[in-house]
């Protein structure tokens, strides 16, 4: 034999669940619209952070090659003394090959181009060696052609650098 | 058993806790996000030290010298042959552009918005007899959610 | 709804929430830290090339000084970075001059940076300094130990290589006439991307008039 006990079982009245509706709604709107704000910062740093990524990708390479290059050809600092900048740059590599790069501004890229010294055809890397670069110049500071310095922006994102030929022929 | 059910208004209320509770997990949003700003100044920076540095190796030994803190500004500094001037798409001296508002408004604006400056830590370096490079420190600083913040390379000049 | 039913509903409702809210949340704060992580990689790479470049510095430095002989200099530092230079002997020039290997090795994080040029250093004299030529550096970022003998013939290996493709451009050059040589090189204008036509001609004429001729 049990004893049942019944609690004073009473419904949710309709005030008590508009008042819970109101509060529920109240209460994830206010999340919802925090976590709708924060996701839009994030997206925008993001943006920030991958044009950023394309920048040292294509610095990278381009560093390693170039540093141990021969000499630069083009751009070359004016005839005055003066700097002078291009969207273009032309070395021989260590192996003396003519190696090219070059700034695409249609498909935002920069590409890669290996000029033979000598018989045969220029060959243009298939992959661009850079991406989702807008502005792209090498400037000729010395009239020694042992340092390049380039700029890179992309939507007010920017990368200046430089490199040192550590060959020089 | 004293069982007793859940009722809707408890139901909103420990709802209303979890929400509360996730208040504190979603300031990590402004956490990462000021580490993700953090890291694209920070790239920034390594590019602008490295770029010193790779200057230093040309210029002429006697011309490297100690540039002490708080450093020259980048924006609208003083020609110093590694950011001043900084393009010339032309065949004279009169086509150079600086880092001004005039001729370089966006860069500018990015590089006073942080107050980017750098600064040279020069020390001479005997190695050998007979011998000497110049270990130069360089330093970019900027300020950053009212921080100052500062990034380091050092690297060896030779006397050649 | 009896009492097992809304606990069960609640229960429900404050899971669903949970599941929902959580995975994203970490997903969102993954992302910042993500690009974190390669910022301070692309920080790394610096420093180690940085420090090799150092290395290699003092490493001539040193051969300047008439340090003479095998040395291998492990850790030593240019700031917080350290590098590891080998400065090994190859035998004597044609001008008796001291012929080394100069390596040096910086390595941070998961990122290494090694540097091998070649060093001749002049008739080491009892009053330094000494007169040292470096050339043909070449760098690597393989984590090879500049130290370790089967690792440092490798190096010499790939980086004779290529000196040896260079060596044969040089005998091109050598070969032809300024003439040939330019016309050779108009001849490739039409093949090359449209970026570089436009100059080419000036490009050209710079290679022209730097042709190695002995």
């Amino acid at each position: 034999m049990y004893l049942t006990f019944r609690r004073n079982a009473r419904g949710t009245t309709f005030v008590e669940l508009l008042i819970g509706t109101t509060i529920l709604a109240l209460i994830l709107g206010f999340v919802a619209r925090w976590f709708f704000m924060q996701k839009e910062y994030q997206k925008r740093l993001t943006r920030i952070s991958d044009i950023q990524n394309d920048f040292r990708r294509a610095s990278w390479e381009m560093i390693q090659e170039v540093q141990m290059a021969r000499t630069i050809i083009w751009p070359r600092i004016n005839s005055d003394d003066s700097l002078r900048s291009d969207t273009k740059l032309v070395f021989k590599d260590f192996m003396g090959r003519i190696i090219s790069y070059y700034h695409v501004p249609g498909t935002k890229e920069v590409r890669r181009c290996v000029i033979p010294n000598g018989p045969g055809d220029p060959v243009v890397n298939p992959a661009p060696i850079g991406r989702g670069i807008a502005t792209m110049t090498f400037t000729a500071t010395s009239p020694t052609n042992r340092v390049i310095s380039y700029c890179m922006s992309t939507d007010g994102v920017f990368s200046l650098d430089a490199v040192y030929l550590m060959n020089a022929d | 058993m004293n069982r007793r059910a859940l009722s809707f208004v408890e139901v909103i209320i420990a709802m209303g806790i979890l929400a509360m509770c996730m208040l504190p997990v979603m300031t990590m949003f402004g956490s990462s996000g000021r580490a993700v700003l953090k890291s694209q100044n920070l790239a920034f920076a390594v590019g602008l030290a490295h770029r010193i540095s790779q200057h230093l190796f040309d210029a002429p030994y006697e011309a490297i010298v100690e540039v002490p803190l708080p450093g020259n500004a980048i924006a609208g500094g003083p020609d110093d042959g590694f950011f001043n001037p900084l393009l010339n798409d032309k065949t004279t001296g009169a086509g150079a552009l600086r880092i001004t508002q005039a001729q370089l408004p966006e860069l500018w604006m990015f590089l006073r918005k942080y107050d980017f400056r750098y600064s040279l830590i020069v020390n001479n370096v005997n190695f050998a007899t007979g011998d000497q490079m110049k270990c130069v420190g360089i330093i970019i600083t900027w300020k950053e959610g009212g921080k100052d913040l500062l990034y380091k390379l050092y690297t060896y000049v030779p006397d050649l | 709804m009896d009492m097992n039913e809304r606990k069960g509903v609640a229960l429900f409702l404050v899971l669903g929430l949970a599941a929902v809210f959580v995975p994203v949340l970490l997903y969102l704060s993954q992302t910042g830290s993500s690009q974190v992580r390669l910022a301070v990689k692309y920080h790394e790479v610096h420093q180690s090339e940085a420090a090799a470049i150092a290395g290699t510095n003092s490493g001539l430095s040193r051969l300047r000084g008439n340090m003479t002989g095998l040395q291998q200099l492990t850790n030593l530092l240019i700031g917080e970075i350290a590098y590891d230079l080998t400065i090994q002997p190859t035998g004597t020039g044609l001008l008796t001059q001291e012929l080394y290997h100069l390596f040096s090795k910086s390595a941070k994080g998961q990122h290494t940076f090694i540097l091998m040029s070649d060093a001749e250093q002049m008739y080491p004299d009892p009053n330094p300094p000494v007169t040292v030529i470096s050339h043909d550096t070449w760098n690597t970022i393989e984590p090879y130990d500049i130290n370790l003998a089967a690792d440092v013939t490798s190096m010499e290996n790939l980086r004779g290589q290529d000196i040896l493709s260079y060596e044969a451009v040089k005998n091109y050059e050598k070969s032809v006439s300024k003439a040939a040589y330019s016309s050779e090189l108009m001849s490739k204008r039409s093949k090359l991307p449209t970026e570089l036509q436009a100059d080419w001609a000036s490009i050209v004429s710079i290679l022209e008039s730097e042709k190695i001729t002995f």
